[in-house]
This record gives structure tokens, sequence and C-alpha cells, in this order.
């Protein structure tokens, strides 16, 4: 439809002009043009008679609804109000809570050392005690483990996160089946610039390069795809 | 600005009054629906207010505010069709304000701004976004391909190119006379 090309290449910098927008050397250079123009000096005219109309549109639309303040206070009061459960829930922990985090407080950095010493000690006594022991082809069928889904030697890869920012003209669903096919999840977003965070758990075998190269291959789709560091 | 801190509710009222009808008039122009600028209009305050914080003071507050409100717009849009926009259309409100207006009083100004209003709703999304940002908020064209992500060129002649559109489309309504 945007068949209609200016006459002149100085038309289309019009509208900055009007607006005081323009760098110094677009306004010295459309200073002069408008000196000799005079087509130029009635798409002035005629920017500047619609921009008032426009302008006189848009003033004369309604206001929001009064209301709307009051929805996003009562939004923001629930939004503190789950932030303090979370500092609340944290700080007045049960003693089951607080001895979980005792727990976890073991993988600290400054107690690595000594609880990898403790394990390597454990499992060459455990190790040991299974050799010495008159019974041992009693051990556990390594075949079980098998069954059970998780097979001997398979890395456990950690769930990876993932930066995407979609195309204003990708559809939800659209988003939404590509997310599911690759068995990832939104965790954040959008932000006010439009990112999303995926957290993703990949297959064995997947690296997660090669998922953000699925990403990528949606270009209808996907704009940005970003792997962020764990 | 300064004074705006999640926890300083006056001073993000204050924020909220100086906003609200910038804002809103951007989400009325980007999505045709009372109803749903409003509620995208609450989900764009309620990110200004999580993102205070983050505000480095690297753009204008008004663009930035403007760039929070465009991803929203663009992701509540992503979630509907047009068939299944249920709120009363830009052009339907335009329809009624006119009709309740005392018809001695600036009918001749309000007849025209429905007109135009009409005019802007047949246009595409992009085009009657860049016309908002071009001549109602009267952004640079740096400024508009920042927030477009788009080259500054392109802003040119897209803006080049809206404000033909609008214009046939006034023409169409057989108003360019009384405006041009």
């Amino acid at each position: 439809m945007e068949t209609e090309h200016p006459a002149h290449t100085e038309a289309i910098l019009i509208p900055g002009y009007l607006n005081g927008t323009l760098t110094p050397k677009e306004h010295r250079q459309m200073e002069t043009h408008l000196k000799a123009c005079q087509e130029c000096r009635h798409e002035l005219q005629e920017v500047e008679a619609i921009q008032k109309a426009l302008k006189s549109a848009i003033h004369d639309r309604p206001s929001p609804s009064p209301r709307t303040f009051t929805k996003i206070m009562d939004r923001i009061h629930q939004e503190r109000e789950t932030g303090r459960t979370e500092i609340t829930r944290t700080f007045e922990a049960s003693w089951w809570e607080r001895l979980e985090i005792g727990f976890h407080s073991l993988f600290a950095i400054r107690w690595v050392p000594a609880l990898a010493s403790v394990l390597i000690i454990g499992q060459a006594v455990l190790l040991l005690s299974i050799l010495s022991s008159p019974n041992r082809e009693a051990g556990p069928d390594p075949g079980l483990v098998i069954e059970r889904g998780i097979p001997q030697g398979t890395p456990i890869i950690p769930a990876i996160r993932i930066q995407v920012r979609f195309r204003e003209t990708a559809q939800e669903i659209h988003i939404r089946t590509l997310v599911q096919e690759l068995g990832g999840e939104f965790t954040q977003g959008p932000s006010p610039d439009g990112w999303y965070t995926l957290r993703v758990s990949p297959k064995a075998g997947i690296s997660p390069e090669s998922i953000v190269s699925s990403l990528q291959e949606h270009p209808d789709l996907v704009n940005h795809a970003t792997l962020l560091q764990p | 600005m300064k004074a705006c801190s999640p926890n300083n509710d006056e001073a993000f009222a204050v924020l909220y009054q100086r906003y609200e009808r910038r804002i809103f008039q951007y989400l009325m122009t980007m999505m045709n629906d009372g109803a749903l600028a409003e509620e995208t209009l609450v989900e764009v305050m309620l990110a200004i207010w999580k993102g205070l914080h983050t505000f480095q003071g690297q753009s204008k507050v008004s663009t930035w505010i403007l760039g929070i409100a465009r991803h929203k717009a663009v992701d509540a849009l992503r979630k509907l069709t047009s068939l299944q926009r249920s709120g009363m259309p830009l052009e339907d409100i335009i329809e009624s304000a006119v009709s309740d207006e005392n018809p001695m009083e600036d009918s001749q100004q309000k007849r025209l701004a429905a007109i135009t209003n009409r005019a802007l709703t047949t246009l595409t999304v992009e085009h009657r976004e860049i016309l908002h940002m071009a001549f109602y908020e009267e952004l640079s064209y740096p400024e508009i391909a920042a927030l477009l992500g788009i080259p500054v060129n392109t802003v040119k002649t897209r803006v080049y190119y809206a404000k033909q559109q609008l214009k046939k489309c006034l023409q169409r309504q057989g108003l360019t006379e009384q405006i041009l």
C-alpha cells in the first residue's frame, strides 16, 4: 500500500522539522530546501494540519476510569503482601525448615572440601565392607536402576535458563506450543523491555546450545534467544 | 521520579496522575478497545512500580514509561485476535462521546476529532503507533527507533507513509477541506 513516494527526500523529515527534533545538520538542510521548494512547503502545511487534527482527536478521547488507580494500588498491596509472606517464611521457619536450611548451608563453598572428604571416606568404607562381604553377589542389580529410567553413567544435567524476546507479531498460542515442545516453562517476564526467562531441563544428550538453536530456528516467533549463565 | 520508590505511595500516585492519560491514550491508539486499554494500564503501572529501582536515567522518564507501555500492549495484543476482543471499540466510544455532547458547544471540533479518530482506527497498528509517537508524543526519530527497535531511516519513511494513509482516510471521509 506504501506506493506514493515522497517527491523529495527532505519531505520525510518534515514531521521532525515541525517538532524541532531534527539534528542541527538536518534542520539546516530543511531550511535551505524549504526556501527553494514550493511542493515541500505545501507538504509542511499538510503535515502541520494533520498533526493538529490528530492531537485534537487523541485529546478528545475519554480518560481512564477513576477506579483504575484503586485497582493498581490493590495489586501493589497484594504484591507487597506476597513479598512479606516470603520474608516471614524465611525468618520464622519451623524446626523442620530450619533443619532443611541448616542442611543446605552444608553445601556452602566453605564447607565443600570438608564435605567432599567425608563423602570419599564414607564411600571407601562402604566399598571395603561390600568387597569383604561373603554375599556380595546379592548386591543391587544394575539393571534395576536402568528399569527405573536412570541408566547408569548418565550425567544429571541441570536445568538451564534462556532469555528470549519474541516477535511482536507472534501469537501466544504458537509461543506456548514451541516452549512446550522444548519442555520449558516461563519463570519471568515480560521485563519492561520485553524479555522473558525460560527454564528448560535438557534431555540426555541434548546440549543447552542446541536448545537455544531450536528457538532460533523459529525466526517468525523468536527475535533473540540467549543462554543465561547458571 | 527521584522521590518514587516502591514504598512511597504518595510519590507513585503523583507519577500516576502525571502519566495516566498519556499511557492510556497510547494504549487506546494501539488497541482500539477501552476496556483492554484500562486492563493493560493496570499492568503497565504495576511494571513501572516493580521496575522503579531499575530506572537508570539514561533515557527520559516518559520514554522509559512508553517503552514499558509498548511491551505490555504488544503482550496484551498477542493474547487476542481481533475477533476475541469483546470491549467497546474506540470508534464506538468516540461515537457515544459525540452523541452525548451539547450540540451547541464545540460540535464542529468534536465531529472533526471523532472522524479523525475513526480514520485512525482504519490504519494498521504500526501506522497508528508511529503517528502517535511522532505527531502526538512528538518524539524524535532516534527515540522512536529505539522504542520500536527499527532503524532511524525506517522510522522516517514509516512516519511519512502512515501520514499519507491517514490523509487518504480523511479524504474518504470528506474532511480534507476542513482540516487542510
